[in-house]
């Protein structure tokens, strides 16, 4: 292999992960604030995209506005997610009432989808293109890169960095994760857990769709999508179950690895991904980095 | 503890969801209360069109009901809305005719879904309502769910799927009416070689049952004529893959001077041929039967264009000077002034599928007897509207006797020429 062919494997392995990356720092997110494994999660990626597809593909929207007008419709989208799958059920007396509510949310999402969208997959153009309206496409090392895969890469650090520091950094999110640490607490000194529980959702929603919305331009939107969730899983728990860090990094191994399978295994790639996962549940389950906040939440 | 609990949930989630994954389709037996109750809601949607006025009622002397299965929700409905397209233009031309035996011909369409679970279902719900016979799925593993069933049953069945393992399970209640993957595989191998010019393609398929099959005919074939295909410029890719940027990248890196791809859904077609196109891939391509269907050119537009095709099926043999059968042009024409549209290879599979029925029903002088319509079956030799179908000897029960070259131009699959293989 030469190093053309290495370098563009990289570059789509690394896209791919961080699009797992996007859900995984999700997943992550909503078991800190709530404690719910949210195994809609790639569904709800999946709805961002066709919700771009909707905006800037059917209604022809102009870019400057097609972005923002997604961003409010993806909040919004987490602030009823929470309101139907986690807030009437947050009381309930067997605990992961929540989480089974996530499983049938996805069912919801994805059959809802395909009533309203149909079965057929669907084209959304490239962020960037070309004069002929096709995927701009650069030589970088000698190697013909489509820009989409670099831009997924930028576009995800940025997005979790900024949610990162909002979380770690900014007051709002010490708010957060003294409501999610200890809730009676919180709403003694005056935190609304409502608040903060909608809030911690909608930015989940948010990231997870801005995920959708790159990855649509690569993979075409479809209901599989939501698929991707797996190998978010699959990062996470390699990662080390509850830390972004570790997250990230499983996620990024991940989408490397399946990249590089493709070479001698194409018809293998999933296997090679979970023979990997069977390896650190046996040898390593804590994962590759375990986080000590993590085990306090 | 908690961190445990999750680590739990979320590992068995991905054993469940990675078992699926690999496996396509579930090959549960089990009938499922929601896949019923999905059939039965199909039932009532498609027996109300069934009972729309067909030319000629009143007159009927009884009806005779024609059981078929086809993916009426899920990801494939589009492609089963072509199919009970096709077939509902057959009965309503028989109705008009004065039906079969002076029977009404009515159809009872069963949702097959997404699952081997609910095409079962769904065929053991025609079995006991009396059909005398059964248009099956287009899907391969479908047709081979049920294939115990309509042995056990002895009801006649048209199985649509181009797997080679569906006949040669010997079944004698399944007629397998499309063109098997074991003879495509040889067709594409001369067609690379010779009008291609492809002496050392890459190959890439899916890694389901009668993909794989049609893959390793080609490969042998290729080996047979010369051309030995190195094993690491073959690529398999399951049927949910969406993301082909490594293998593409792996195709276009080497010095392979085509690709030959076997692809199972439209779906799939469709992510390909865009991330080819984006890659900028200049080399000749060539497909299966599906990079020829109209879905597939509709939804990728230009990126269809280019393509070389062994196929089921064009709609596009109006007004081209090709020696195709008056049969196929006047189905063509009919179809499109029904449904203002072109019509797909499912839509011509369940036209001829009704038409092979009728005709074997008047052979046997009955719309009742299972076996006697099935024993009649065995004396088919009929021009059809995507084939000619026959009864060959170097097969059990394989019908059709041709495919078409097609190369897509402009957005339309336009046919190069049939290819006869019998």
């Amino acid at each position: 292999m030469n190093f053309s062919i290495f370098f563009s494997m990289l570059v789509n392995g690394l896209s791919m992960g961080m699009i797992y990356a996007m859900i995984a720092m999700g997943l992550i997110l909503l078991i800190r604030a709530v404690g719910v494994l949210n195994f809609a999660q790639g569904d709800l990626l999946m709805v961002g995209a066709y919700i771009a597809c909707v905006l800037i593909m059917d209604l022809s929207l102009p870019f400057y506005i097609a972005i923002p007008l997604s961003l409010v419709l993806y909040a919004l989208l987490g602030l009823v997610f929470m309101l139907a799958t986690y807030w009437p059920l947050r009381k309930a007396s067997y605990p992961v009432a929540p989480i089974i509510a996530t499983m049938g949310a996805s069912l919801v999402l994805s059959e809802g989808t395909m009533i309203l969208f149909g079965s057929w997959p669907r084209i959304i153009s490239p962020v960037l293109k070309n004069a002929q309206g096709k995927a701009l496409v650069i030589n970088l090392f000698g190697t013909r890169l489509q820009v989409q895969f670099l831009l997924i890469i930028i576009v995800a650090i940025v997005a979790m960095a900024l949610i990162y520091l909002l979380f770690e950094k900014s007051y709002i999110g010490i708010m957060m994760q003294a409501a999610a640490q200890d809730k009676p607490t919180a709403e003694l000194i005056g935190i609304s857990t409502l608040m903060t529980t909608a809030v911690t959702y909608m930015l989940v929603v948010v990231l997870v769709s801005i995920g959708g919305y790159m990855v649509a331009p690569v993979y075409t939107v479809t209901t599989s999508l939501s698929s991707l969730n797996l190998r978010a899983f699959a990062g996470t728990v390699i990662g080390g179950f509850g830390s972004i860090k570790g997250a990230i990094i499983g996620c990024l191994l991940v989408g490397v690895v399946e990249s590089f399978a493709t070479i001698r295994f194409s018809s293998y790639k999933d296997a090679i991904v979970f023979l990997i996962l069977i390896i650190f549940l046996i040898f390593r389950p804590q994962g590759l980095i375990i986080d000590k906040v993590a085990d306090k939440a | 503890m908690m961190r445990k609990q999750m680590a739990m949930i979320l590992t068995a989630a991905l054993v469940t969801g990675m078992a699926g994954g690999c496996s396509g389709k579930d090959s549960s037996n089990t009938p499922s209360g929601a896949a019923s109750s999905q059939a039965q809601e199909a039932a009532g949607e498609t027996g109300k069109e069934a009972e729309g006025e067909p030319a000629g009622k009143g007159s009927f002397d009884g009806t005779v009901v024609l059981g078929a299965t086809a993916p009426l929700t899920g990801p494939n409905q589009l492609t089963g809305e072509y199919y009970v397209n096709g077939m509902k233009q057959a009965v309503d031309e028989i109705n008009a005719a004065g039906g079969i035996l002076g029977k009404e011909l009515v159809l009872d369409v069963q949702d097959e879904g997404t699952d081997q679970s609910i095409a079962i279902n769904a065929t053991i719900k025609l079995i006991e309502s009396g059909v005398p016979a059964i248009i099956g799925s287009y899907f391969s593993t479908n047709c081979m769910a049920v294939l115990p069933e309509i042995e056990k049953n002895k009801v006649p069945y048209f199985a649509n799927g181009s797997n080679p393992d569906i006949s040669a399970s010997e079944n004698p209640y399944v007629w397998q009416i499309r063109v098997t993957d074991d003879f495509t595989g040889p067709i594409m191998a001369d067609v690379a070689l010779n009008e291609l010019n492809m002496k050392n393609p890459a190959v890439l398929y899916t890694t389901a049952s009668s993909t794989t099959i049609q893959k390793d005919n080609f490969v042998k074939a290729m080996e047979e004529r010369g051309s030995v295909i190195p094993e690491n410029n073959i690529y398999g890719a399951p049927e949910n893959e969406s993301n082909f940027g490594s293998i593409i990248n792996q195709i276009l890196g080497s010095d392979v001077d085509g690709l030959v791809v076997m692809g199972v859904s439209e779906a799939w077609d469709v992510a390909l041929a865009q991330q080819l196109q984006s890659a900028g891939c200049d080399i000749p391509l060539m497909g299966s039967s599906s990079f020829a269907s109209a879905p597939f050119i509709e939804v990728a537009k230009d990126a269809a264009n280019g393509w070389f095709t062994v196929a089921d099926w064009s709609p596009n043999i109006l007004g081209q000077d090709l020696d195709v059968p008056e049969r196929a042009a006047e189905f063509e024409t009919n179809y499109e002034s029904l449904y203002g549209a072109k019509s797909a290879m499912q839509s011509a599979w369940g036209y001829d599928c009704v038409y092979l029925f009728k005709e074997a029903c008047e052979r046997a002088d009955t719309t009742e007897d299972r076996e006697k319509i099935n024993e009649a079956m065995n004396a088919t030799d009929v021009q059809g509207a995507n084939n000619y179908y026959k009864i060959y000897g170097d097969s059990y029960h394989v019908m059709s006797t041709y495919i078409m070259l097609c190369e897509t131009t402009d957005g339309e699959a336009v046919p190069v020429r049939t290819v006869s293989f019998r």
